[in-house]
């Protein structure tokens, strides 16, 4: 990787065995292996992921703090005892990290500037005890400071090699020679002086954007690419303590207009498996206009976990039945399934309303004899066929909607049919069947 | 040998007419129409095939005992349930869901997907498909959900074989409805009257003495 002097900043394992040294020139570095790929910087790509990681390291410790451009602080000490001890958060946070495909060096120390310190040396040992840290920071190069290279040259040359010389160096003139913040960090790095950091405060939507770098329509590279987004939503969603009802998919094609997908959930939900047979529901009926080089994925509305509303049906038992509830949305879309509510109203057609599934109720308030179907249309029908079983029911509509005054009957039909009739009261004064005793 | 047998006989998709079936019945709501049901009521987990001559004639009255109070899907119902009358019958709204798919072939696959998910226990859908092959389909998932699936067909099915549980063809009678048992597991066919009340009444729950000649004249129909 080339920072903007094309020098080199770092390279992979392959390039450090041919010789690619970090600080070189990019054309030397050409030079020494030709066929080297040397691909640009790009810090606002690299700030966004280091604050995606931030959001996804909240699991693991509620105070998290950016140092751009490279490292995350996490404070761990109230983790241990829920993580099981040091050993397993390490190999817990090494695994996600792993799955993310990213590479990171730990350092855990008592203070802020020495983990970071450490890492940066590479030192893996965990440094639990002030006096452990001392002994593992001292053979340390000064290099590991990070400090300016001429202040680093300046050192150097009264002999201090290790920062355990820097710390031998009387303070009062380390501090003139070399300024008082070098003289604080190093006491801030000890311990001795406070360090305060500001704690990252994670934005509540969420907006990723994967690149395919082949553009494909193969559904399983794309569900791979989406699994990735998803882990990392779901992490960001665990350290919040929150769940999402609703996730925007969106289909980049290089010319085309995006595609555009909602995964909807019944109640909030942050179980990545459950998404992942949602989405393949999806995939399987959405037609893919052209190739997609990129996927975004949008949630704009975490839900605190312990709100999410729940109908009757979740109540029983509420994880199968929403998943249920969602496999079908998926597939038949959510138009198709619905619950029904009576209301209290005169007019028939109005006196019941499709609702959300599972949320269907009963709000009318006297119950009239009524047929259990109801035709979507009325149909006419002649008097001759109809025998008249009850006495007639008259219904109007207000003044205020469009008005129909009509009069309802049960009566029967020449085959047998259990209806309900009724005659329109202005001429022609036809007759309809309007629902169906069954 | 017999164990092989035995293990084979186990197999819920075999039948043995005239052994005493332990069905786990419910009560249908209609003491005559239990009499005649082996597991005095409509036996769970199973495929229960109704074949009515026409809509409106009853047909839903006939499970409205049964469907009170139960978790229940209606999938593709050929009109609209009208819930103001389904809520004075005693059915909870709350735990009703109604499917309405594009296609039968999605219809079909929600079908089997809530039949197979076990939670609702009471599912009524229509279909006027012929594929024999789908029923047995539907049987086995209402086998293993423990689901009682109400499949409404049209009465021209009445003479095909089905793996049905229970067949009943219905057809209008004066003052109630017809039904005959076209097949039933572990009890003879049979064909009886039930009164059903017209619905501002309560339901009877009594045999009708007489056959009247609409019922007769129905049962030619059908034969």
């Amino acid at each position: 990787m080339l920072d903007a002097e094309q020098r080199i900043l770092h390279g992979n394992a392959m390039a450090i065995s041919h010789g690619i040294l970090a600080g070189m020139p990019g054309r030397s570095a050409l030079a020494i292996c030709p066929f080297l790929q040397c691909l640009p910087q790009q810090s606002e790509a690299e700030s966004r992921a280091l604050e995606s990681l931030a959001a996804w390291c909240l699991q693991f410790s509620p105070r998290i703090s950016l140092v751009p451009p490279q490292a995350i602080l996490l404070e761990i000490g109230g983790s241990l005892k829920l993580f099981h001890g040091l050993a397993q958060l390490r190999r817990q946070i090494a695994q996600g990290l792993d799955q993310m495909a990213y590479q990171a060096q730990l350092g855990i120390a008592p203070t802020p500037l020495g983990a970071q310190v450490l890492a940066r040396a590479g030192h893996a040992a965990a440094a639990r005890s002030p006096q452990e840290f001392i002994q593992s920071l001292r053979p340390l190069p000064l290099q590991a400071l990070a400090w300016p290279e001429r202040l680093q040259e300046r050192i150097l040359s009264v002999g201090a090699r290790t920062i355990g010389d820097c710390l031998d160096l009387p303070r009062r003139g380390f501090n003139q020679r070399y300024g008082k913040e070098r003289g604080h960090q190093l006491e801030q790095l000890l311990g001795s002086r406070p360090d305060p950091l500001p704690t990252y405060v994670p934005p509540a939507t969420y907006q990723r954007e994967l690149d395919i770098a082949v553009p494909t329509r193969c559904r399983q590279i794309l569900s791979l690419g989406l699994e990735r987004l998803f882990l990392d939503l779901a992490a960001t969603l665990r350290g919040l303590d929150c769940v999402v009802s609703q996730i925007d998919l969106r289909f980049r094609h290089a010319r085309d207009p995006a595609t555009h997908l909602i995964l909807g959930l019944q109640s909030g939900s942050r179980d990545v498996g459950h998404w992942m047979s949602l989405l393949s529901e999806l995939l399987r009926q959405q037609a893919l206009p052209a190739q997609i080089c990129a996927i975004e994925v949008r949630a704009t509305q975490f839900l605190p976990l312990s709100t999410a509303q729940k109908g009757f049906w979740e109540a029983t038992q509420p994880e199968q039945h929403s998943a249920l509830l969602e496999r079908l949305a998926a597939r038949l879309g959510p138009s198709r399934l619905h619950g029904l509510a009576s209301c209290q109203t005169h007019a028939p057609e109005q006196a019941w309303r499709c609702t959300e599934a599972g949320r269907g109720r009963d709000g009318a308030g006297e119950h009239r004899p009524r047929p259990l179907w109801l035709l979507s249309e009325p149909e006419p029908v002649a008097y001759s066929d109809l025998q008249c079983l009850s006495a007639v029911e008259r219904l109007e509509t207000g003044w205020w909607e469009q008005e129909c005054r009509r009069d309802y009957y049960r009566a029967q039909t020449r085959q047998g049919q259990r209806v309900w009739v009724f005659r329109q009261h202005a001429p022609p004064r036809q007759w309809f069947i309007h629902g169906l005793f069954a | 040998m017999t164990r092989a047998l035995d293990e084979l006989l186990r197999d819920p998709r075999i039948w043995r007419g005239r052994l005493p079936v332990s069905l786990n019945g419910q009560r249908t709501g209609f003491a005559a129409l239990d009499e005649k049901l082996p597991g005095r009521g409509w036996p769970a987990g199973s495929l229960i095939e109704l074949l009515p001559t026409q809509a409106g004639i009853g047909e839903l009255s006939l499970l409205l005992p049964a469907l009170r109070h139960q978790f229940q899907s209606w999938v593709a119902p050929p009109y609209i349930p009208y819930a103001p009358a389904l809520a004075a019958a005693g059915i909870d709204l709350e735990k009703l869901l109604v499917v309405q798919a594009k296609t039968p072939k999605d219809s079909l696959w929600a079908l089997e997907q809530i039949l197979r998910a076990g939670l609702s226990s009471h599912v009524l859908a229509w279909h006027a498909g012929e594929d024999s092959r789908v029923l047995r389909r539907l049987q086995l998932a209402a086998e293993s959900g423990g689901a009682r699936l109400f499949l409404f067909r049209p009465p021209r099915f009445s003479r095909q074989p089905s793996p049905a549980a229970l067949r009943l063809y219905l057809a209008p009678a004066e003052q109630g409805l017809y039904l005959r048992l076209l097949k039933c597991r572990g009890a003879q066919p049979t064909s009886l009257i039930l009164p059903l009340a017209s619905p501002s009444t309560p339901h009877a729950l009594a045999l009708h003495p007489s056959s009247p000649a609409t019922a007769r004249r129905a049962a030619d129909r059908a034969a």
